[in-house]
């Protein structure tokens, strides 16, 4: 299934097809970033399913976000997990191609000038995309 | 035998109440509150962290009313904080306040950071950072707190009672910063 997706991701990039995804969220009711980025994700034509769990931290670990990549809300799209302020172009071509045995992607807290957090028209900066692979090994997937 | 059991729970009950103190509910809500809390923002120590939110050891609570009136990140957390909670949350960043800071990051090759200066037998605090994505220990021996280890991009912080106004640690860079007013940023995370 995942294989298919990629292909089908491939090709919509390929292809100029803006690709929309089906995309959990899990924040807190009181999180107002958390719903700015949730905002720019359906912006750009995603469907997203928020849910308010009792425990955000519970609902990390049990998606297996490592603890010092954590901000605000949890997101899962095929599977793979995106924690926090990630630039929907950075969700998509991860989506499109994910480095080996990688499982998702993270922007640890919340950076000021980063989806959600930043003002209308700012360009993102000063933050880095973090990815995490199935044996919770780090590494900078795009610097910002 | 059942009557014995209530009051047994009962005992327990309001002992786990008595447990937390006003400052420790504070704290609580300072990692909490929201359900992400404030340290998410505003770092472990309430330094900043290099996040949004910045520093506010010490802020007051007429700035924490306004931020949770104007500040767009803030407003919806004014709904789950009620007046005790907020003095709470007050009374712990004034607590943080009177305790020196020392932060420090691991990049670039090596450890650097900036320290408030120490009030000799109190408590000073320190917050680490590593920011590579290798695995970092440091010394911190002179400190009483011996060697401690950063997973990557991990932060800690420790808490020590202070020997001497200044101190030096092996290969850390070390300046020192004035005490910094509420408010004010002293991030030294990039």
């Amino acid at each position: 299934m995942k294989n298919l997706t990629r292909i089908a991701l491939t090709l919509a990039f390929m292809t100029g097809f803006v690709w929309a995804e089906t995309i959990t969220v899990y924040k807190s009711p009181t999180c107002g970033c958390c719903s700015e980025w949730v905002k720019i994700m359906e912006a750009a034509g995603h469907e997203v399913h928020i849910k308010h769990p009792v425990s955000l931290q519970r609902t990390k670990d049990k998606l297996g976000v490592p603890n010092q990549l954590g901000s605000c809300h949890t997101s899962v799209i095929n599977d793979y997990v995106f924690e926090g302020h990630i630039p929907e172009q950075d969700v998509m071509a991860f989506l499109a191609n994910p480095p080996e045995g990688a499982r998702g992607l993270a922007v640890p807290g919340m950076p000021a000038n980063s989806p959600g957090m930043a003002a209308e028209g700012v360009e993102y900066s000063g933050f880095n995309v973090i990815g995490f692979d199935d044996q919770n090994k780090l590494f900078l997937y795009k610097k910002y | 035998m059942k009557g014995l059991l209530v009051l047994l729970a009962v005992l327990l009950m309001t002992g786990a109440q008595a447990e937390e103190t006003a400052l420790e509910a504070g704290q609580r809500l300072y990692f909490e509150s929201g359900g992400y809390g404030c340290a998410v923002c505003h770092g472990l120590g309430a330094e900043g962290g290099g996040q949004a939110g910045g520093y506010i050891r010490g802020a007051s609570l007429v700035r924490l009313n306004e931020s949770l009136a104007e500040n767009d990140p803030m407003k919806p957390l004014a709904t789950v904080l009620s007046e005790t909670d907020r003095q709470m949350l007050i009374d712990y960043l004034t607590d943080l306040a009177a305790i020196p800071l020392v932060q420090l990051t691991f990049e670039n090759g090596q450890w650097s950071g900036l320290s408030e200066p120490l009030k000799v037998n109190q408590t000073a605090e320190i917050v680490l950072y590593n920011a590579t994505f290798e695995e970092q220990a440091i010394d911190l021996s002179a400190l009483g707190l011996g060697q401690i280890t950063l997973q990557p991009l991990a932060r800690d912080r420790r808490q020590w009672k202070a020997q001497s106004e200044q101190f030096t640690l092996p290969g850390v860079a070390l300046g020192e910063i004035k005490t910094v007013l509420p408010g004010a940023t002293a991030n030294t995370t990039p």
